[in-house]
């Protein structure tokens, strides 16, 4: 009986083995064949990519699937719908809510199940050197008039590895600070207001990088220049997390989600928060007297999301059919009414409703902008640096 | 039907669930155990990744947080758990029956996600209990009941109520009622039964109970990280650090291989201390 069993749990192992096998050698000899062939059918790695019903029939015959890995309210329905009527293409969408988690889920497949993903620029040169996620941009393929010439030149530039551009401008944004009018009107002069404890207990923040540079910041370092030096960074951030725990009474706890911040906002259950511009915006525009986005003395961080090619995406054409199709200023118009963000299109700002127009121009201003301090590249040690200072802050004793 | 063939229809219907536990759950802690013994460039055997852990102050000092934290909150489980399990079995009548155990089930119709969000809902400041209370009198003015350590207890003894009640009232059930009439017609009083005729009985489900809780507690990123806000940090949230944040998938599963010896250990000790067999118990 029991060499039986052991017999059986041998020969399962050899299966499964067997299995995994022939799943990846199905996979590596699968050369970009013409959009011919339905990406659908060819299932995604099933240990990894959560490919959403990848099992549904073949579209239609004109372009098969493109499937995104991207943040919420980059892909609205409405323009999917429209991309899908005017091409053919069916639609399939993962959202991410953090550059790691998107790097993490692109290297476990190399890129396979993916086709077109939304990396922030300071990861893509990055990952590209150490995983390998992505293949460069073919700029035949993209109408370049559709976007603003500055943001092209820039993102092209900074998203070189080995000599080719890997990523292009998309959506860009800031993070700074939201405050309650009716119960903090005079917050958001400074970061330093979020450990201020004349709103203790009335304070939110994220434990995450751009909480740190908001702090290296107010505490007059130059964390962008720091980082080039592994020493000099970790000092840096080491006096970001004295800081971050002697404030720790002060904060109420860290949001994770806009639907987390928008709630804590709304109930008054916190006053000071940092947040993304877009977020801000939006709660602005229901409640105009009540929140109001300040951008701080240090100014506010900004960052830039791009479209990356995945590499080992299966229908690159439709990828660049999208790109040039969301990137015209009636598409883009939609993403920045629906959400609040900023697009590198040509000419969306125009054709976006004069509402939203107004309240960026007067939140972020000419001579705000020219102070926001840009995500930087990071080196691998930067990021355990940064994993090691909010480790130690979130796990530090606090009332 | 002679013996092998009907041995041969055991292992028939046997292979599906040995294929699912194969592939989807020997398979990769194989990977997961090689991968913890391997350095992160180069791929060369090392035990660094397990020295890493231990040499860290940090993370030692959350393993135990989250190692005791799960204990006292098991015996929190069992202690909630018990009574309604006794009840349900041995109490109440064929309705109220009905009624206790779905109120233990249906909770599980959504997921553990969907219950800590509900939670959040009740439990805020500007929530549904702070308000109640309020309006009661007994608090004055709003209390925030979130991001508190009774907060994570209260949400882990919820989502592993079931876990720990089937067992009990599964070995209960079993329990002949005349057992207990004879006890105290012997001039037992309630304690001296409930510790010399019912407890042993039901030891058997009450290991399994605390064994499922307790690993499941070890186990939880959902509940502690929502319910525990900014005082949260439990041991899986490192491991996911490790993997997501680092990129570091030798260490992130060298801290996994940790907790899992851990958690079967801890589990084989208190078997051994208790004199339970699992087999049994089972």
């Amino acid at each position: 009986m029991k060499r039986q069993f052991w017999m059986l749990f041998a020969f399962v192992l050899v299966l499964a083995l067997a299995l995994a096998a022939c799943g990846g050698a199905a996979k590596t000899p699968q050369p970009q064949a013409p959009s011919s062939k339905p990406a659908a059918t060819e299932a995604p790695a099933a240990t990894e990519a959560p490919a959403q019903s990848a099992t549904e029939a073949p579209a239609a015959a004109s372009g098969g699937v493109l499937r995104m890995l991207t943040w919420e309210g980059y892909a609205p329905e409405e323009l999917v719908d429209k991309f899908t009527k005017e091409t053919g293409i069916k639609v399939e969408i993962t959202y991410i809510g953090d550059n790691n988690e998107l790097i993490a889920k692109m290297a476990a497949t190399k890129g396979v199940g993916f086709d077109l993903v939304s990396p922030t620029l300071n990861y893509v040169a990055t990952a590209q050197e150490q995983f390998g996620i992505y293949q460069p941009i073919d700029l035949s393929k993209v109408n370049k008039d559709l976007f603003i010439p500055a943001y092209w030149d820039s993102i092209l530039k900074n998203s070189e590895y080995e000599g080719k551009p890997y990523a292009l401008p998309f959506v860009w944004g800031t993070t700074a600070m939201v405050v309650n009018l009716e119960k903090a009107p005079d917050a958001g002069q400074s970061y330093l207001d979020l450990c201020d404890p004349k709103y203790k207990g009335r304070v939110t923040y994220r434990a995450k990088y751009d909480t740190l540079y908001m702090f290296a910041y107010a505490l007059g370092y130059d964390p962008a220049e720091a980082v080039k030096n592994e020493d000099e960074y970790r000092k840096v951030m080491n006096a970001v997390r004295d800081k971050m725990i002697e404030c720790k009474p002060i904060v109420r706890t860290y949001w994770d989600s806009r639907q987390q911040l928008e709630d804590l906002l709304k109930n008054d259950e916190v006053w000071v928060a940092t947040s993304w511009d877009a977020i801000a915006w939006t709660l602005m525009k229901e409640y105009p007297n009540k929140f109001k986005y300040v951008v701080p003395k240090e100014g506010a961080v900004g960052w830039f999301d791009t479209f990356a090619i995945s590499a080992g995406a299966e229908n690159v054409d439709a990828a660049y059919k999208w790109i040039n199709f969301v990137m015209k200023p009636e598409n883009a118009a939609v993403i920045i009414n629906k959400t609040g963000y900023q697009t590198a299109s040509q000419g969306a700002v125009e054709l976006a409703s004069p509402e939203m127009a107004k309240i960026v121009a007067e939140t972020l201003p000419p001579e705000k902008m020219k102070t926001i301090k840009w995500y930087f590249p990071l080196p691998p040690y930067a990021q355990d640096i940064q994993a090691d200072v909010l480790e130690q802050v979130k796990a530090a004793e606090s009332k | 039907m002679n013996a092998s063939s009907k041995r041969r229809g055991l292992w028939l219907v046997l292979i599906p669930m040995l294929l699912w536990i194969g592939l989807l759950f020997v398979l990769p802690h194989v990977k997961l155990f090689y991968l913890s013994f391997v350095s992160r460039r180069g791929g060369e055997f090392t035990l660094a990744n397990y020295l890493y852990f231990f040499k860290n102050p940090l993370y030692r000092r959350i393993f135990v947080r989250t190692a005791v934290f799960s204990t006292l909150v098991t015996l929190l489980t069992l202690v909630v758990s018990f009574p309604l399990a006794f009840i349900i079995t041995k109490v109440a009548g064929k309705r109220l029956k009905a009624m206790l155990l779905l109120a233990v089930i249906l909770p599980y119709w959504v997921s553990e996600l969907i219950q800590a969000f509900t939670w959040m809902v009740l439990l805020r400041e500007s929530g549904v209990f702070s308000y109640l209370l309020q309006r009661l009198g007994i608090i004055h003015h709003p209390v925030e009941f979130l991001y508190h350590d009774y907060t994570i207890a209260l949400g882990l003894v919820y989502t592993s109520l079931l876990f720990m009640t089937i067992p009990i009232m599964n070995s209960l059930d079993t329990l002949d009622d005349s057992l207990i009439e004879a006890a105290y017609d012997l001039g037992a009083n309630f304690w001296s039964t409930l510790r010399e005729i019912i407890i042993p009985h039901a030891a058997p489900g009450i290991m399994v109970g605390s064994i499922m809780t307790f690993m499941l507690n070890l186990g939880n990123y959902v509940t502690v990280t929502l319910l525990g806000g900014k005082n949260s940090l439990w041991f899986t949230e490192i491991i996911y650090n490790q993997f997501i944040i680092r990129f570091n998938q030798n260490k992130g599963s060298a801290f996994s291989v940790i907790l899992l010896t851990f958690s079967v250990v801890f589990v084989w000790i208190v078997l051994k201390v208790t004199k339970q067999d699992l087999s049994e118990a089972m």
